[in-house]
């Protein structure tokens, strides 16, 4: 009893000291010579000027806790809490970040124990002088394994907290919707794939908010649906790759597995309503996926392996692969191997080319194509001037996966299990002119302990420039609608003979007489 | 000019009066009891729970559609059912709503005849046994609550009724999703016959079809149907349409034109109304009386499951022996391992001839309800932790997030030493009703370093858990002699592979592991291994190999006895089981005979002769 009326005493004339001093700092406080542990670690990184502010936990023992966070310019935050829950006001957080472009923050924390103040180590994170795009979309999903309820995709501003739901799939009588993809980051210009039981398998295509579904597989080039896309920076032509995948389960390790038993690539033309592909980049006897554009317009990267076995799903290992293309003519050049994954002895999934086209991202992960479920799957670039790749120096030992860039390829965003091994995070890095990354930071939260209890997966993280302008009503409302439907005309024959070397099973394909693409 | 006094009120009066006050206090206090008693609530937890998260990003998405508001409150209203007497006040509090709001909205339109206000009250607690969620009931609460506000406010001017029938219709349309049809049909039932006021009548009908259509504006529902009855019996979604469910939704607007026949008929059209309810009323407590501790419940079995309560299961199983189902002959092989009775009484009980029975193998098992809780429990205990993970997760995608799936997900992400996941879930679980102290001490263990060891069955299980990743489509079989090869020990491995041998006839390999018994500590042979091994010797002429305990001489005198009656009945197969089941209806021959116990129904029989 007397220890608690002690301890209130204390708490009392420690906090009239406080404010009497002015600064609201301890003055008398023990030195300790490491910094804080804090959570989540928002320590020696680099972070956009336009970043929500980073609340964190203090994760020190003691009673009452005191963050000072300042910078070369402008006024200093003070905050102090009980609970070691920093939450940094969001206004004077904007306008420290303004003053410091380009400079070093500091954050000292005080924590008050053993009857007396003590000051950590400062905190040092420095600002980089150029923005991240202003919003993070995102498929809000539980980890899930075979089957599905409920999904949404969400959009988060990443100078706030605000966050708000695009597309629940409610609304458009459950099933699935994934993988959406923006036009050079603006969002009136979109798509994104449905797999549902009452509204088909489209893709959905929105522009200038106007949504219409697109049944790709009425052109006959795979009875699969579209899965993953990639528009033309011209807006003309998206990449999709269609993929046969399924689930499996391993017994040790990760759990889940995911199997694509046969995969190509084609292009759809917006304009035009048509399909049209090559066998360089839909070639029977091996999987395609993973189709991104350069910056230019002019190559198609994609990830390429043969076919094997089920069995043999261990040696299923992806190349990186680039083709050119010519818009104008519709003309393909030959594919080539730009990473060997013989050489590299690993699977080369995901590519994501930057904006100034120099660089390309990918996951480099032992074998398979999802990333996402691969444990050892790493994060690399490779230099399109020099043909060189290195691995970047943020990976963990658990999964990285989903990497892609902001419109000034100034960060690269990515999704890693690396907090709890289990549940995907979003994470951002800075990407600096020589191609060095910098220690990225998880996604700042309100709450600072959201991730001790957020069971929620980030699937398929994209930025984007501006909010997205249409809203979830009317997105749904285009996916119901009948009439808006667009069903390419059929443009591929299947092939009666199969192959030599592809796998039983798998269908190949040729282009129809060019005079029934032309009927559109 | 003189005032008359009034009569003080006579004795009998006082009486009256003050018995009727009695009656307030006793009359809901018995209601309370009776649905108290009437009501499993720890069952009805099980039954109908929905997931509750004392959290904003849960509830968030509530506020997104039709009748959103009112699931959400009922979700946590099926929480509250793990505590029996606040399961029994939420329901009693939502049933006095229904009582009073009917007694409101009857009053309007004259002096309602006793009992008849209750009876839409009576009939919701009838089919909330037995039919609907809560979620209906909440919403039909709800809309009355809105319908007599309406019609209390039979006294203002038209333009002011019609106003608030707008901004009450579009209210309720929101909350409580389809009732808002019940609304508009009282509320044009007051114009009609309160105020004559046909043309409003009808305008009201009309809006109460309109406003559902017009909020599909902004909360947009592709499918018309549900936008239009959800929380109503025509939900499309619900597995079937129930008459009652009709005739409830029918009862306010009958009642409603009984008040006023009533009224104008007294007393003999009253007498007969009060008779009828009292009629309905004793009907209503002896089909609750009857469902109550007469009736199978499909879920019981795995509501036993789930608490372990295994001799209770058992218990049940036999007490329903012809509602056994597979899921059925799965429980009660759970639950003999756990009474450690599997190899001696699995024929006593309800059995299969099925190779799913003990693991649940198989896709066109997964939509059924509560595969993925059992699924999940039996791998979980075989070790095999990743089927584990893979359907506790499959439980959480059909179920939400309930207490004990995220507790076993704790265990199966420290067993998998990944203790942050296992904070995370343990985090998600703080925010539930039934598990938030658990979670507590689960955090307060995660803190100190001591998660592992405040996990119950961790330190059995750990040494379970297999080194070999197996990738492939592996048959029970397959998944049980996997677990038994990673760990030997594994006692629930080698006991449910048996089984299986047992079930499937596979006495071959049966013959091969019996010897093992020893290793787990058997001196003399369980019985139904016993009764298998003589038919092994029976089959293969010698004993079965490396077994070095004797079949007792018992055995083979009952299986003589079962050839020689078998023998005197083998020309038709349906005299055999009667005549075998008596006797050996438990045991492994009779199984092996007719591919079921003999507690369940005879099997359809053909003439053929089959030997044993």
């Amino acid at each position: 009893m007397m220890r608690r009326a002690t301890r209130y005493c204390l708490h009392i004339t420690t906090f009239i000291w406080i404010i009497g001093c002015g600064s609201g700092l301890p003055t008398d406080a023990r030195q300790i010579a490491q910094p804080p542990q804090i959570s989540p670690d928002y320590t020696g990184t680099v972070i956009p000027p336009n970043i929500a502010p980073l609340n964190f936990a203090i994760e020190e023992k003691g009673d009452d806790f005191v963050a000072h966070i300042t910078g070369y310019a402008g006024d200093a935050i003070v905050v102090r809490s009980r609970t070691g829950d920093i939450r940094i006001p969001e206004d004077d957080w904007k306008t420290l970040l303004a003053h410091n472009k380009g400079k070093i923050l500091s954050f000292v924390v005080y924590v008050f124990k053993q009857h007396r103040w003590h000051r950590f180590k400062a905190i040092q994170n420095r600002v980089a002088e150029e923005s991240i795009d202003s919003h993070l979309v995102y498929r809000w999903m539980r980890s899930l394994h075979h089957f599905h309820e409920r999904f949404y995709i969400v959009e988060r501003s990443l100078d706030s907290f605000h966050e708000k739901t695009v597309l629940d799939n409610k609304s458009i009588g459950g099933g699935c919707m994934n993988c959406h993809t923006f036009l050079n980051g603006h969002t009136d210009t979109m798509t994104y794939q449905i797999r549902s039981s009452e509204f088909g398998l489209p893709m959905v295509l929105v522009q200038e908010n106007t949504v219409t579904p697109v049944n790709t597989r009425t052109a006959g080039f795979s009875t699969s649906p579209a899965a993953f896309t990639s528009w033309h920076p011209s807006g003309e032509l998206i990449a999709f790759s269609v993929n046969k995948v399924s689930p499996f389960e391993h017994t040790v390790g990760q759990t889940r597995g995911e199997w694509d038993d046969n995969s190509d690539l084609a292009v759809y033309h917006v304009a035009e309503n048509r399909v049209t592909s090559n066998l360089g980049i839909s070639d029977p006897s091996r999987r395609e996926s993973w189709p991104a554009w350069s910056a230019d317009g002019k190559r198609l990267y994609f990830s390429s392996a043969p076919k094997l076995p089920r069995t043999e799903f261990r040696k299923v290992r992806y190349d990186l692969m680039q083709i050119s293309f010519d818009s104008e003519s519709e003309e393909w050049g030959s594919p080539q191997v730009l990473i060997s994954s013989d050489e590299a002895e690993m699977s080369l999934v995901e590519p994501r080319v930057s904006p100034d086209g120099k660089w390309v991202v990918f996951c480099g992960c032992e074998y398979g194509h999802m990333a996402c479920f691969l444990k050892s799957s790493d994060l690399y670039v490779l230099n399109t001037d020099t043909g060189k790749h290195h691995e970047l120096n943020i990976n963990s030992r658990f999964s990285e996966s989903w990497p892609s860039w902001s419109s000034n390829g100034r960060w690269i965003m990515f999704v890693s299990k690396r907090r709890d091994g289990l549940m995907s995070h979003v994470y951002f890095s800075y990407f600096d002119k020589n191609g060095q990354a910098h220690k990225p930071f998880i996604l700042p939260q309100e709450d600072p302990r959201y991730y001790d209890s957020c069971a929620k997966t980030y699937n398929r993280p994209e930025l984007a420039v501006e909010p997205i302008q249409i809203t979830g009503s009317d997105l749904a409302k285009g996916i119901c609608n009948p009439e808006t439907k667009r069903e390419p005309p059929k443009a591929f024959d299947r092939a009666v003979t199969k192959p030599s070397n592809a796998a039983s099973g798998n269908e190949s394909w040729r282009p129809v007489a060019e005079k029934s693409r032309g009927a559109h | 000019m003189t005032t008359k006094r009034p009569h003080p009120p006579s004795i009998a009066h006082q009486k009256r009066k003050g018995v009727h006050r009695a009656l307030y206090i006793v009359l809901p206090l018995l209601a309370f009891l009776y649905i108290r008693v009437m009501f499993d609530f720890r069952q009805l937890h099980h039954d109908r729970r929905r997931p509750f998260l004392f959290d904003t990003e849960f509830i968030e998405p509530f506020l997104r559609y039709v009748a959103g508001p009112v699931d959400c409150l009922a979700s946590l209203i099926t929480q509250l059912y793990i505590y029996p007497w606040v399961g029994a006040l939420t329901l009693f509090t939502l049933l006095g709503i229904i009582y009073f709001t009917t007694r409101v909205i009857l009053r309007s339109f004259g002096q309602p005849p006793r009992f008849v206000s209750m009876l839409p009250a009576v009939v919701g607690l009838f089919l909330l046994q037995q039919h609907i969620t809560v979620f209906p009931l909440a919403s039909f609460a709800f809309s009355l609550s809105m319908a007599a506000v309406c019609t209390r406010c039979k006294s203002f001017p038209m333009v002011f009724r019609l106003v608030l029938f707008l901004v009450l219709s579009a209210f309720t349309a929101y909350i409580g999703g389809g009732t808002v049809l019940l609304l508009a049909g009282i509320c044009a039932l007051n114009e009609l016959i309160n105020h004559r006021q046909r043309i409003l009548a009808t305008a009201f009908i009309f809006l109460g079809a309109f406003i559902p259509f017009a909020l599909g504006v902004f909360l947009y529902e592709p499918n018309r149907t549900l936008q239009y009855f959800i929380a109503t019996p025509l939900e499309p979604s619900s597995p079937e349409l129930h008459p009652f469910e009709l005739c409830w939704y029918a009862l306010i607007p009958l009642t409603i034109v009984a008040t006023v026949f009533a009224n104008r008929l007294r007393p003999l059209f009253h007498r007969a109304i009060q008779t009828f309810c009292i009629l309905i009323f004793a009907a209503i407590c002896i089909a609750m009386v009857n469902h109550r501790f007469y009736r199978y419940r499909p879920q019981a079995m795995n509501y036993y499951a789930e608490n372990e309560e295994w001799n209770a299961a058992l218990a049940y199983a036999n007490r329903f022996p012809s509602e056994a189902t597979i899921i059925t002959a799965h429980i009660v092989n759970h639950a003999l391992y756990h009474t450690e009775r599997l190899p001696h009484d699995m024929f006593d009980y309800p059995q299969f001839r099925s190779g799913r029975v003990l693991l649940l193998g198989g896709n066109e098992l997964d939509s059924l309800p509560h595969v993925a809780n059992r699924r999940s429990d039996v791998y979980y205990r075989l070790g095999r932790i990743d089927q584990a993970e893979r359907w506790t997760h499959e439980m959480l995608t059909s179920q939400g997030f309930l207490g004990h799936a995220l507790h076993r997900l704790v265990a199966i992400n420290v067993l998998k030493d990944r203790p942050k996941a296992a904070r995370v879930y343990a985090g998600v679980m703080e925010k539930t009703v039934t598990h938030c102290e658990t979670a507590a001490a689960l955090i307060a263990a995660f803190q100190n370093g001591t998660l592992e060891r405040s996990i119950q069955e961790a330190n059995r299980i750990r040494p379970l858990l297999p080194k070999t990743d197996y990738v492939g489509e592996w048959t029970t079989r397959d998944i049980l002699f996997q677990q038994l090869q990673e760990a030997p020990a594994n006692r629930m491995a080698f006991e449910y592979l048996m089984a299986q041998f047992l079930i499937t006839g596979n006495l071959k390999e049966f013959g091969q592991n019996v010897h093992r018994v020893k290793e787990f500590g058997y001196r003399e042979i369980p019985r139904a291994y016993e009764e298998a091994c003589v038919s092994y010797i029976l089959a293969t002429g010698k004993q079965p190999p490396n077994l070095d305990i004797k079949v007792q001489q018992y055995t083979i005198q009952k299986f003589a006895r079962f050839q020689e009656l078998y023998r005197q009945h083998h020309q038709n197969r349906r005299d055999a089981w009667e005549a075998l089941k008596p006797e050996f209806g438990n045991t492994y021959w009779f199984f092996d005979l007719f591919g079921r116990t003999g507690l369940l129904s005879p099997p359809d029989f053909d003439t053929k002769e089959t030997s044993p």
